[in-house]
């Protein structure tokens, strides 16, 4: 037995749809939101449990299999807590001699005047086209993305991992820095010289590298350099690690044209990230 | 294969099975250690080869969805992808486990292939910045990526397999597992 299949009219109706669909969600603005929160309400959860069920089972055999283990370390720490005992009370004098000095010299530390909201990846790219990565952090949360609107995402060592790229009720796509459509302006740390590009690029992605383009001639950039945000492109803050020079690329007259960065964010094993959402201007 | 299965039986399967092969792309993906399955380009493939009709379609539709949700750059060209997939695989339907092997493992190599081509000429086709990657060389990362993705989903493949025939499996009554039928007419046996 052979169950009818689709008529062609049904096939050319459902394409003709997607096709308006995918035009409207392209637009920057509505449809996309609306259907991202109709849907996410039902999934989000759903897929918070299943991460959370699937934690717990894995933590469950980690925790029968590391009992032992813990059982030596616990003696050996024990030792420990006494030694750190006595240089808590010595750092408590330290911390306060430091938030002195901070207060009279006026510093700011990095994102002191930003509010920095932490955030669960949800998940990450599943291939081409779908390569973006979803965080439970949305709109009730304060990120309104989309269009114009961006945050710039950090991981817990402030290490740039992308930008906000469109939010939902209750979650939000950031594209990462290996993406082709991130750029970000950099420059060298330690440097207050020109700045230059860094781009995400499709042929350097499959090594887990980004690109370095729009070098200025003369620029002082070697293999090891660390490149950091410049904080003028307006998205993200300036001095924010992007990661280390691993190669440099030179045009025929031997002038340096591009360099290729391996990003100081470890995105695979990335599982909590950071959204800056605003800046005081003053500082 | 199970091409007279009820409605509420496919939709009681599928249903789950879509979500769990999404929650299972996601836990995958997320550690590179581990070969990576496609489960929600799978998922119509198999469905479709499994039941034919509309099936694939429906279930092409709904993993496109889900795709474009979780990590798409926008919605539609996921769902009319996977629409598409699943639409071959139901057209490729045939009640007999040899030819579902023959046609599901087939159907695995060209559909990866067809797939991962398709979704990247998406990105030269619809691009998000303005330096525009020329389109052999996404090509020619796409194809780079496909033999650990064609490994992967062949895997994947036997594990959907086992899922559908769990999830569909039938009792044979003892006249199939006879493997005749009486004639019930009355009078002199035809054969």
């Amino acid at each position: 037995m052979k169950r009818r299949v689709p008529r062609m009219m049904v096939i050319v109706l459902v394409t003709v749809a997607l096709l308006a669909l995918f035009i409207l969600t392209a637009l920057p603005g509505a449809t996309r939101s609306r259907i991202g929160d109709f849907f996410g309400r039902v999934f989000d959860p759903l897929n918070s449990a299943f991460q959370k069920a699937v934690e717990g089972v894995s933590g469950f055999f980690t925790a029968v299999s590391d009992n032992k283990k813990l059982k030596d370390r616990v003696g050996e720490l024990e030792e420990e807590l006494g030694k750190l005992n006595r240089e808590m009370i010595e750092n408590r004098e330290k911390v306060k001699a430091y938030e002195e000095l901070k207060d009279a010299l006026n510093l700011v530390t990095r994102f002191d005047d930003s509010k920095v909201l932490g955030s669960v990846i949800l998940n990450k790219e599943l291939g081409s086209y779908h390569d973006l990565i979803r965080i439970r952090a949305g709109r009730k949360q304060g990120l309104n993305a989309g269009g114009n609107i961006s945050y710039p995402v950090v991981d817990q060592h402030s290490s740039l991992v992308g930008r906000v790229h469109s939010s939902e009720t209750f979650s939000s796509k950031v594209m990462p820095l290996l993406h082709e459509a991130f750029s970000v302006s950099a420059r060298v740390e330690g440097s207050y010289r020109s700045t230059f590009r860094v781009r995400g690029d499709i042929l350097l992605r499959e090594q887990g590298l980004c690109l370095g383009d729009s070098i200025p001639e003369g620029l002082p950039i070697k293999v090891g350099d660390l490149i950091v945000t410049s904080g003028e492109g307006g998205i993200f803050p300036g001095g924010v690690p992007i990661g280390e020079v691993v190669s440099l690329h030179a045009s025929e007259d031997g002038k340096v044209v591009t360099c290729a960065i391996k990003p100081a964010c470890d995105f695979d094993s990335l599982k909590h990230v950071f959204v800056i959402l605003e800046q005081d201007d003053e500082s | 294969m199970n091409l007279d299965a009820t409605v509420r039986r496919r939709v009681a399967v599928y249903l789950p099975g879509l979500f769990l092969s999404a929650f299972l792309q996601i836990s995958v993906y997320s550690s590179s250690a581990f070969l990576s399955p496609d489960f929600l380009f799978l998922f119509p493939l198999m469905a479709g080869l499994w039941s034919g009709g509309y099936d694939g379609f429906a279930t092409g539709l709904a993993a496109g969805f889900l795709r474009d949700y979780l990590a798409g750059r926008g919605y539609g060209m996921g769902m009319l992808t996977g629409m598409f997939i699943g639409l071959l695989a139901g057209w490729l339907a045939y009640d007999d486990w040899r030819q579902y092997a023959l046609r599901g493992g087939i159907l695995v190599v060209v559909g990866t292939l067809l797939y991962e081509m398709t979704l990247s000429f998406f990105v030269w086709l619809f691009p998000m910045e303005e330096l525009l990657t020329p389109l052999s060389s996404i090509w020619r990362v796409a194809l780079a990526r496909c033999p650990a993705k064609l490994l992967s989903n062949i895997i994947g493949a036997l594990v959907l397999t086992g899922y559908l025939s769990l999830a569909f499996y039938r009792r044979k009554s003892k006249r199939e597992n006879a493997g005749k039928v009486e004639d019930i007419r009355g009078g002199e046996s035809l054969a």
